[in-house]
């Protein structure tokens, strides 16, 4: 049904397909046309599919999630789950700092700081923005 | 690492947000009931409060960070806590009493300790750096360039991008003192390399202020001194809103220059 559906796509000149089926890959032909069907989507369900996104990445791309946190933090804060999406910021922030990429890291730790609010549990919104602006708890005798 | 550190290392120490930053993280780590991550918020505002010049707060608060480090017993954090106290009181003047923290906390340093959200140069290098400029202002001069060149070599070995520019500019900076312009323009050149690379704000407009100096003083006084005045520019754009003391002799400068309209340099 999925291959189907974007068979129908590609032939209506809405998307490009490389490469061959089960592992093409598919890309909007134009910005606009993504954009229109991302904002028809009903909120909730974008959220789903960000969250489906997200598992699969956390699930099946392990090293993706390692090497990319920013795109797992993304997914997950447009599926409205802030606290794994601060984790990923944090990660992402942390991950450019150690190569002194420090503009992306202010960036990354800002986009972390700014869900925080988001989250219900006083204590834990504390604990993330200290993580975020300060940095993390550690063992003893290693920080 | 986190949001503070990475602050340090592009807007520099005085920069208004690097003082939010530190002084909201310092709250809710007592919020959270004394967190022993309140050393690094205590570390972080006592930079701020002395790159303000604010010096007797920014001793306060090293004393208060020092406390810390001693009542969690934590060997990196006692390393950290002398090398806050120690860089409140040296540039305070008060040169023996930062040498007593120096040489401690330098004694309690060991090459595998960790300092992951340290704010500023490490530790392993600002110590020989503080030691190599206490010797030269206490008339050790070939001690000071010895303590330097070691402080120098550690640095270029570390990975670590702001404390070889700060290094290097402190070198350069000891080669102005003895008026060695070729080698004091060779530290800031390299340093300048580094900070633009980097986008290391703070360093870049110390490093130009020491190349211009050499240029100035080796002949070339005009493009020397839009060098300086390109440091200076960097410099107060970093600076709080309120400006810190640092600022205002630019401004009177530039208003009794004869010449306020500075080429740019091609170095900008």
């Amino acid at each position: 049904m999925l291959q189907s559906g974007l068979g129908q796509l590609v032939a209506d000149e809405l998307l490009y397909q490389r490469g061959r089926p089960p592992r093409s890959r598919y890309l909007f032909k134009h910005a606009l046309i993504q954009d229109a069907a991302y904002q028809s989507l009903l909120k909730r369900t974008r959220q789903q599919y960000h969250h489906q996104v997200a598992k699969l990445l956390e699930d099946r791309f392990p090293e993706l999630a390692s090497t990319q946190p920013e795109l797992l933090a993304h997914h997950y804060a447009e599926a409205n789950c802030p606290a794994q999406a601060i984790a990923y910021w944090h990660k992402a922030g942390v991950a450019a700092a150690s190569q002194s990429a420090n503009v992306e890291a202010i960036e990354q730790f800002g986009r972390g700081s700014a869900l925080v609010e988001a989250l219900s549990d006083m204590h834990e919104r504390a604990e993330r923005e200290l993580d975020l602006q300060n940095g993390a708890r550690r063992r003893p005798g290693r920080d | 690492m986190a949001l503070g550190a990475a602050l340090v290392a592009t807007k520099g120490y005085s920069h208004s947000d690097m003082g939010r930053t530190y002084a909201r993280a310092r709250e809710l780590c007592q919020q959270l009931g004394d967190d022993p991550r309140g050393f690094t918020a205590l570390r972080g505002l006592s930079l701020h409060n002395m790159n303000l010049f604010e010096m007797e707060k920014a001793q306060h608060v090293a004393e208060e960070a020092l406390r810390v480090a001693e009542r969690l017993g934590d060997a990196a954090r006692l390393v950290g806590g002398h090398m806050a106290l120690g860089s409140t009181l040296f540039w305070q003047g008060k040169l023996e009493p930062a040498l007593a923290h120096y040489r401690q906390g330098f004694e309690l340093f060991d090459p595998n300790m960790q300092f992951p959200d340290w704010p500023g140069a490490h530790p392993g290098v600002q110590f020989p750096t503080f030691l190599a400029l206490i010797s030269w202002m206490l008339g050790y001069s070939d001690r000071s360039l010895y303590q330097l060149r070691a402080a120098v070599r550690s640095a270029e070995t570390l990975g670590h991008p702001l404390t070889l520019a700060q290094t290097l500019c402190y070198a350069a900076f000891v080669h102005i003192f003895r008026h060695e312009p070729p080698a004091a323009a060779d530290y800031a050149g390299r340093a300048l390399r580094i900070c633009e690379e980097q986008r290391i704000a703070q360093w870049q407009a110390f490093a130009l202020c020491a190349d211009g100096w050499a240029l100035g003083i080796s002949g070339e006084s005009e493009k020397g001194l839009a060098q300086i005045g390109q440091g200076l520019d960097i410099y107060s754009t970093g600076c709080c809103s309120i400006c810190c003391w640092r600022c205002r002799p630019t401004r009177n400068w530039r208003s009794a220059s004869p010449k306020p309209r500075l080429r740019r340099s091609p170095l900008g």
